[in-house]
Formats: structure tokens, sequence, C-alpha cells
């Protein structure tokens, strides 16, 4: 070999070893700095491909998971019909041979399935859609589709069989459908994301729960509506309330008609978190609403051990006992309803304060915990009441319960993928509370649904530096993190910090991180934005508000400085910048910094609004938190082009519902 | 020396050494550990009372299929092992001469190397080994209030880094660790007069310690708990074996009977809901050792007694699953400590009603008050109290006549924030869900 070629060879190890070494300081630091200086065995994979909803190797690490979330049996209790929300499908199972017998692909993103009494016929309500589906249970066949008010979502029917009630989520109404006729018949105003239906047994009242709080002054005590519809005077005669409490995911009528019980969670937000020990940052357990016109709320929790994330609830057809799902526990509570009938008897209004925040007095009427797979979310009941089927959302499995022995007696797998991704043990991991202090809270308790609960926290526990909660949906690629923006991923986020101030124990394994953050990249995602028009075109406010969006001159023709301008902070697919920027929203018990700009798709579900919850809506962000224009010139503006502002914040979407447009893409200030 | 030893022990110990892997494990994984005490120069009174925790002539024994191997050859007196999360290291206290003060040591099963981790004029006891490694036990102190008691420390196994965690003038001992993270000990104060015994829960860092357990007023001892994975503490109150609940203690006592057993000592958790156990059967003049099943039942077939010797503090040979690692909230640069209260009058103490109602919140050390502040219209109160001392609360109305108090003794770490309902309030009630007045102005500094 020649000189010359040896020489090279040399030099091209010597260049190769050099370019490793670098290389490797550079992704070792790149590391450093991603995770937050946090040691960490982060590979590429981790942030690159893991998280992604697309791509071919993201592609090849997940799977198509069906998700189960709600359940019912029909009224001969040989089938089971079993919504599963990821896969758009009703999966009927016969429940004598425990198989799967047929699959019937719905609408978008279902939520509910009800049988009518003749079981001929399935409905379901298609959340992303805005409709439900009649199916007709013979062949599997959808017969009709029947438009709904936005986001449906729990449901029941009259006991004549005439009438089905819709919570519809996304746009605070009750449809009312008469399913012989096929069509809406009335729409209700509900309450702040109602959720839930249960028609009481004489079928003379309708009361619908809801997720969110009604809108209350800043740092004020909460108050969550049940809607309560007078089925015969065909108006809504009541709206009640569960103080303190939200998140009211499901409720039900005993057959006695006595109670309707609700399940709720019962935040702490207002209180600083100095105290986890004692149950401080948030409560789980039932609202009952009786018929004597009280409203008593019952901790499902224990001391030193709670149970997150009460999502569905069933009731013995006797009566006498009650199943209440914990999404956040893996677990099912038996609640001995005669017992609270006991405790509610003579109870003065002290003792019903009291019991709301009686951690120890569960063990009054929780006879039995009944452990379940991951993520126990719909419940229903045979109609026999010899079973409870649990949906374990994020096994893809139906767990049923002998009611007599109080245990599971054996499981229904629906056939999704055996494999547990790296994504699929994120959604594991961020819907179950065992990585809080005593299992007090998940992250979904405080991200339900991925987005956020609408409350304010006093996570320092020194009533300085509140922080509203934020959405987790389409975050990917919207780094710099939390309002003040310190973090720059979440691995930073979820790490040793959360774990001193949220979680307040172990912090989240390597793995466990990993997992994390790839589901909360990949899975959680915006609903479709309901204030476009069906097209998805701007309605002429909207088109109006979008000038004033995009404007770059004020009302009187002077230039706006670009620091001023909407658009300077707010673009590209999420409408958000890394610009820190102070925009004169801080008040005395903040500390000095300046703000990441908020992501604005889907703003609209987001009330109330700021780093402090403190503006309740989006006109408030300007008429009382911007007095010197330092959040955006708009002060020049007429009422009604700051109204016509909003209307077009409020339209904008995620980035994948974009037309294809791509009116987000304003970096050049270019008008569309 | 042994007379009963039965073959049963040896069955479960080898089951045990069994699912917990054994063919990957050192040979010393399933023997057992316990204190070995002459019955001739320990009473009974004394091992249920505490006082043997002193005595000369202890030594740690360890048994090994049928065969005994004294491990403290080196000692006068060694008592108390404990061993690491992976079964591969014994802590124990001890002392080497008459003269010697307690120490904690170590002792690495594998190489046989013995470290002694501290090095005091005071006696140290009753080590036990966190979650991180460190290792927390009881020194014998004495303060500003001249009076002896014993502080849990905690220290790393080289011996580096040693820091007291409790400041109370009690007794803090017997720690053990439960499956959430926190240690649990007892404690009675002993100034200014002597207190009733209790269980304390805290956090390894010394934050956020409150009342886990209170039995009855005439408990004489309280002995080192454990938890037993399935949702028990089990433990012995006055030499009377006790659970209770995790999830309840305070309302959850449970007192079951053990046949032929007349008192128990020491408790330590096993696989499968089982309890290793010091027990004194009717008519026996030394204590045994035995299991006692989920069913709180002795297994006869796996007894173990010595005529001349109290068989105490056993423990197996095992590695166990970690509990949690707690972070700390500490800020060792912060002087203070912070204490919000949502309601003053919030109490299950009757106040002194003569006096109406408080008006301020007192904050005293040893030599009386240092400092005071105003309650809120809504009985809240928000205040930066010195760290690591000492502290005792009372209120007073507008004439500083007493309401309330004062109250039993409390400290908090720098930076620690502790949140109370009331004062002496029920524990198991959670706050309202109400912005406390006081929390919006600053903490009000407590400092002489």
């Amino acid at each position: 070999m020649k000189k010359g070629k040896i020489y090279l060879i040399v030099i091209l190890f010597f260049l190769l070893a050099v370019g490793y070494a670098a290389f490797h300081k550079w992704s070792v630091n790149h590391v450093t700095y991603i995770t937050g200086g946090v040691e960490h065995p982060i590979g590429c994979i981790s942030c690159h491909v893991a998280p992604e909803r697309t791509g071919f190797l993201a592609n090849m690490m997940n799977e198509d998971y069906l998700s189960p979330i709600n359940a019912t049996a029909n009224h001969d209790g040989s089938r089971l019909y079993v919504v599963a929300q990821d896969a758009d499908q009703v999966i009927e199972i016969d429940l004598a041979t425990n198989q799967v017998i047929s699959r019937i692909q719905v609408g978008d993103r279902p939520h509910t399935v009800e049988i009518t009494a003749d079981n001929k016929t399935a409905i379901v309500s298609n959340q992303w859609a805005n409709n439900i589906y009649l199916i007709d249970l013979s062949n599997g066949a959808i017969t009709d589709t029947i438009a709904t008010g936005g986001g449906p979502a729990g449901m029941d029917i009259s006991p004549d069989g005439k009438l089905v009630y819709i919570a519809n989520t996304y746009d605070n109404s009750i449809s009312v459908i008469d399913i012989e006729a096929k069509e809406e018949t009335r729409r209700y105003q509900g309450g702040n994301f109602p959720t839930n239906v249960t028609v009481s047994p004489s079928g003379d009242m309708v009361y619908v729960s809801s997720q969110r709080t009604i809108p209350v002054e800043h740092r004020a005590p909460i108050m969550s509506e049940v809607t309560v519809i007078n089925t015969v005077a065909n108006r809504v005669s009541d709206r009640r309330y569960f103080q303190s409490a939200h998140i009211m995911e499901s409720i039900e009528f005993t057959p006695q008609g006595d109670m309707a019980i609700a399940t709720l969670v019962r935040p702490k937000n207002l209180v600083p978190s100095a105290q986890i020990e004692g149950g401080w940052m948030i409560n789980h357990g039932i609202g009952i609403a009786m018929s004597d016109g009280r409203m008593a709320q019952f901790l499902l929790d224990e001391p030193n051990e709670f149970y997150p994330d009460p999502y569905n609830i069933v009731i013995h057809p006797t009566g006498k006992f009650a199943y209440v799902s914990h999404s956040g526990a893996d677990m099912v509570s038996v609640i001995d309803l005669d017992a609270i009938r006991t405790l509610l008897q003579n109870a003065s209004d002290a003792d019903l304060v009291r019991y709301a925040n009686h951690l120890g007095l569960s063990s009054e009427y929780v006879v039995k915990r009944i452990s379940t797979g991951a993520n126990p979310k719909g419940l229903a009941i045979s109609p026999d009441g010899k079973y409870v089927y649990v949906v374990e959302r994020m096994m893809d499995r139906i767990s049923v319960i002998d009611t007599e022995k109080m245990e599971v007696d054996h499981s229904i797998d629906l056939g999704g993928p055996t494999r547990i991704t790296v994504s699929r043990l994120g959604g594991q991991l961020f819907s179950n509370a065992s990585h809080t202090y005593h299992n007090q809270y998940s992250c979904y308790t405080c991200h339900p649904d991925g987005h956020e609960d609408g409350l304010t926290y006093d996570l320092t526990g020194s009533g300085r530096n509140l922080a509203n909660v934020q959405t987790l949906r389409d975050l990917n690629h919207t780094a710099p993190f939390k309002w003040i923006g310190t973090n720059q991923s979440v691995y930073k986020q979820c790490g040793m910090r959360f774990s001193i101030f949220v979680t307040r124990t172990e912090s989240f394994s390597p793995k466990n991180l990993d997992a994390l953050v790839a589901y909360i990249f990949r899975e959680l995602t915006h609903p479709p934005n309901l204030n476009r028009l069906p097209d998805g075109e701007l309605t002429d406010a909207q088109k109006r508000g979008k000038v004033m969006y995009y404007r770059t001159v004020t009302n009187t023709g002077m230039e706006i400085p670009v620091k001023d301008q909407c658009i300077t902070c707010h673009n590209g697919p999420s409408y958000n910048s890394t610009i820190m920027s102070d925009i004169g929203t801080l008040k005395e018990n903040d500390d000095p910094t300046l703000f990441d700009p908020a992501n604005l798709n889907n703003v609209y579900e987001s009330a109330p609004y700021l780093h402090d919850g403190s503006a309740a809506t989006l006109e408030e962000v300007w008429t009382k938190f911007n007095p010197d224009d330092k959040h955006g010139y708009v002060n020049d503006m007429t009422k009604d082009q700051l109204n016509d502002l909003v209307e077009y914040l409020k339209a904008l979407p995620a980035e994948r519902y974009y037309a294809s447009d791509q009116e987000y893409e304003v970096t050049t200030g270019q008008l569309h | 020396m042994l007379t009963n030893m039965k073959g049963g022990l040896l069955v479960i110990v080898a089951l045990l050494a069994f699912m917990t892997g054994c063919s990957e494990k050192a040979v010393h994984h399933g023997t057992l550990l316990f204190t070995q005490a002459p019955g001739a120069n320990v009473s009974v009174e004394s091992i249920l009372s505490g006082g043997y925790k002193y005595a000369d002539g202890l030594r740690i024994v360890q048994e090994t299929s049928g065969s005994m191997e004294i491990l403290t050859d080196e000692f006068t007196s060694a008592r108390a092992p404990e061993i690491s999360y992976d079964g591969e290291i014994m802590v124990f206290s001890g002392k080497k001469t008459t003269a010697d003060a307690w120490q904690i040591w170590t002792l690495a099963f594998d190489t046989k190397s013995l470290t002694q981790v501290t090095s005091t004029t005071e006696n140290c006891t009753d080590p036990v080994w966190l979650p991180d490694g460190r290792i927390a036990f009881s020194k014998q102190i004495t303060d500003d209030s001249q009076v002896k008691f014993h502080a849990l420390f905690t220290i790393d196994p080289s011996g580096c880094c040693e820091q007291r965690i409790t400041f109370q003038p009690h007794d803090d001992m017997n720690a053990s660790v439960m499956n959430d993270g926190r240690l649990l000990f007892s404690s009675r104060q002993v100034y200014p007069e002597r207190g009733a015994l209790k269980y304390l829960a805290m956090r390894p860092d010394g934050t956020k310690a409150e009342i886990f357990y209170l039995p009855d007023s005439s408990v004489n001892t309280l002995n080192r708990a454990c938890d037993t994975g399935a949702g028990k503490i089990a433990f012995s109150e006055t030499g009377i074996y006790r659970t209770i609940n995790f999830s309840r203690p305070m309302h959850s006592q449970e007192k079951p009977l053990i046949h032929g057993v007349d008192y128990l000592q020491s408790a330590s958790s096993m696989e499968g809901e089982s309890i290793m156990c010091s027990i004194l059967k009717s008519g026996s003049p030394v204590f045994g050792i035995a299991m006692i099943n989920k069913d709180s039942q002795p297994d006869t077939s796996s007894e173990i007694h010595d005529a001349a010797n109290h068989l105490i503090e056993a423990v197996v040979v095992r590695s166990r699953e970690l509990p949690r690692k707690l972070p700390s909230l500490m800020n060792m640069d912060d002087p203070s400590g912070y204490i919000v209260c949502l309601n003053a009058e919030a109490s299950t103490i009757p106040a002194d009603l003569t006096y109406g109602k408080s008006s301020k919140i007192q904050v005293l050390d040893y030599t009386g008050l240092i400092g005071e502040t105003e309650i809120e219209s809504d009985g809240s109160f928000y205040v930066a109290l010195p760290a690591d001392q000492p502290l005792r609360f009372q209120t007073v109305n507008s004439e500083g006549k007493v309401v309330r108090g004062p109250s039993s003794w409390i400290w908090v770490r720098p930076s620690e924030r502790r949140g109370c309902v009331g004062c002496h309030e029920d524990s198991e009630i959670t706050p309202e869900n109400v912005v406390p007045k006081a929390v919006e102005k600053a903490p009000v500094a407590m400092i002489k």
C-alpha cells in the first residue's frame, strides 16, 4: 500500500474519531440541556421518534389500540356493547361465551352507547362528529345519523323508550332526541362541559352532570352544576350545584329515585399546597342530589390512601350498593348505599360540610375495594345485578365482577394489540396516580382528557406564583413549557422539581419519563373546533377579527410596533413563539418574570385565562388586564372590533384541522 | 443452648430464600439474625420496658441451616440488626468495651468487613436503612432543656454527613420505614414534663412530622413497627401485639389474640404478610422467635427458643422492595420554615372559654415567647419560624390571656412548608377549599 493511502486512512480515522468525539460531546450537552441537567439515559429515539404521530419509524413503534371507554349491557343480559374510543368502534360481546362477536365502525371519537328497551337498536354518541348513530343490532347497520349539539357524550333513554337525552360537552347543551322521529326535538342549556345524564325511574326528571365549574370569581370556591330538566313541563326546572367540586363524569339515579349520585373530584386549589399529606391537593368522591333538595358529598378516599379519578357509577337493581370505578387507582369501590342513607337521615348542614371533607368516613360505607386492570373507566351492570362489567381502557379489556363475591370473576379480551408500546405505557402512567404521594392524583386529574381542569393552584404553598393549569393537547414542538417558559422539555417539566412540588414522591424513572413524554406528545389532541362554520370556513365576524389579529396599524393609521402586534408572539401552527415578554399581567403575589406566549389552538375551551386564571373570559384578557397595551395593541379598538378579534381567536383550531390554505402561516403577515 | 428449633422454620426460611431468587443471591440470604440477650442478666420486664437496650452482654447471632454464628464477637454488647434493602449489609448498634458509648456499625455479609458509622461520645442506637441508602438512628443528646433525650439522626454508611432530623425534647426512637417512604417512630415528650407515647410519621429529611398513631395513655412502650405490605402496620404496645391500618391509623387498632403468647417484643415484616416476632410464651422465662401469619397466629412449627437467652429483634436476611424515595423539600440556606394554619379556632381540644376568642397566635421556645401575630378574621395565620428548633404555639385573646395551648412541641426544617387545618384538629379532615386570608400577605417572621 502506498504511503499516501496509509496517510489518507489515518487521516480519515482521525477525522472520524474527532467527529465522533465532537458529536458525542454535542449530544451529551444536548441531552443535558433537554433534560434540564438531570442524568437521563435518553436516546435520539426518545425525543425524535417515539412522540411523533407520523413517519415510518413512529408507525413501527406504535400500535392502534382500541381504548374502550364505556359499555352497556342489553336488557336481557345476553350482550355487552363496548365503545372503543380510539378505534371508533362499538364492540359487541356475547356474554354467554364471553367472545367478541362483532365490531361496528361508528363515528369520530364515540363516547357512550345505549340500547333501546326492545334490544333492537343501539344509540352511539360520536363526540367529535356532533351526532349520534342509530344502529340496527340485527345486522350492525347504521340506520340513521342524527345531529346533536357539540360534543355529544353521556346519554340516557327515558323509561318509555321514546326519548334519549344527550349531554353535549363542547357547547354546554343537552339534546333531546325523539328516537322514533329520529330528530332533535329540544335543546337545553346545560352546565359547563356537561358529561352525563340520568333519567329518574319515574321519568319525570332528568339530571345532567358537568365536568367543569360554572364561572366563579377569581380565587373563589368552584361549584359545578347538575342541570335538572322537568320532562313534564319540558323545561330546565332547577340548577343544583355541588360546592367545591367538579369533574362529575357520571351521574346515576337509584332505582328508588331517592338519590342521584354523581362521581366527582374535590380540588383544594385555593388552599396552599403545604400539606399534601393531609389531602390538601385533591380529594375524590361522590355527590348526592337528594330528592328532598339537599346536596351532600362523601369522599371515597382514606387517610394516607387516595382513590383518584372516579369515573363511572352503576347502582345495583336493589338500590343497596353502588359501584364506582377509580380510573386513577385501578380500583372499583363498592358503596353501601344504606349506610349512606343512614348518615344522611339526621345530618345537619354542618354534618354535611364535615362529611364532604372527611377522609375517615369512607370506612363506614365503602365495603370493598376491588382491584382491576389499568384505567377502569365505564361500568355496566347486568339486569339481574349479578355482574358488573369494568371497561379497562388502557388494557383493551373488560373485567367482570361477581357482585355477590365482590371480586373479579373473569376477564374478556377485546382483541387489541398485545404489545405495550412506549406511548401506551405512558398512557397507563398518565392515568394512574401511583406516582403521586399516597396516590392522591394522577396527571389526568388536573388534565382530564389531556386538557386542563380550568383551575389555578397554589403549588408553592405560599400564596405566591399561582399557576393556571395549561392544556397538554398538541404540545409537541411547542417548547418551552410552563407559563414562564423555564422548562425546555417535558423531561424537565416532569423531572425532579416536579416530584418536589407536584407529585411529592419519588420522581419518574427515566423509562417512565420517556413513556410519559411519548404519550403526551403523540396521543393528546384537541377536538375539532366548533366555532367555525360547518364547512370549516370563518364567519364574517371571525373574518373581521382575523383582520384585527393581523393588523399592523391602529385605527388612526399609526404603525403598531412589531412587538405589540398579535402575530409577533402568536404565530405558526400553535400560535406561539419563544419570545418571552412582559405583558403587564404580573400581580403583587407574582415574582418578577417574563411569560412564554401561550398556544392558542382551541383557546376557546381553556377559560379562565392568563397565568393565574384571573381573566374569566378572552374579552377580559384585554378589557381588564391590558391597560397599557403591553399584551397587544388593542385599546384603540372599538367594542365591536374587540368582539370580532375574540370571535376569531375562538375559531383557531389545532394544526391538523386547518384547511389547505394553511392560514396559520402568518409569520410574514400574509393575509389569506 | 438451642433446644427447640423446629424444622418448620428451616422450611419457611428455605422457601423464603427460594421465593426471593436464591439462585442469584449470596448464601447469607434466607438466614435469620437476632439479638441474643442472656436471661440471667436481662429480665423480661427490662425487655418489655425497653430498658435492655443499653445492657451489656447482648450479641447478634446468625442462624444458618441450624448452625449459629455470633457476628459480634468483637463487641461487649451489640443489638438491633437491620438488613439493607439488597440484603447485603447489616447495620446494628454496638459497643466494643463497657466504657464505650453505643455506636452504629455496619457489617458486610460477603466480606465480613466491619465499619464504624458513628463516632461520638453519645449513645447511638436502633439504626434503620433509608431508601436512599442512608441510615437513620436515635442518638441520646441534651440541649438547652438540660434534659437527656433521644433525637433521630441520619448519616451516610461511610460516616459522612450526619444530620439531625427531629428537634423536640422527646425520646424519638424505634424508627422504621413505611412503604410510602416515611419514617415511623415512637415519640414521648420528656420536657417540661413526661408526655404520652405516640407514633410520629415524617419524611426522612425530618419534614412533615405528624402524629400517626396515638395509643391509650397507659401505654408504656411502643416498639419498632413494621409495615406488613398488606395495608397493616404491626407493632408491640407494652408487649402486646397490635395492628393498625395504614390508611386509617388513628381509628383502626386491632388487638389480635395470639394463642399461648403472653407478650410480643418485636416484629419485622416477611414475605406473604407474615411477621417475624419475638414472643414470650405462657410459662416461659425467656423470649423466643416465631412467625406470626397473616391471621395473627404463630406458626408453632417455626418457633426457636433458647432456654438461657432471650431471642429478640429477629430479622431475615433478604432483599426487599425499596420503599418510595421521597424527595427532600428543604433548602438548607433558608433559616426559616413556614406554617400556614387555616383556622386557629378549629381544634379538638376545647378552648378556655373564660378568655373568649383568640386574637393572636404566639410562638414559644424553651425560654418563652419568641413572637406573635394577629389571627386573621377567618382564623388563619401564616408564620416564618426559626428552623430546626423546638417550638410551641398558643393562642391568646386581645388581653393576652391564653385561650388555647401551649401546644405540644413542633419543629420546621429549613424552607419546609407545613399546613394545618387547625390546632390539634381532627387529622382525618381535609380543608374546605378557600383561600386563607393569611397567605394574601407575606409570612410573619417569628424571630426573637
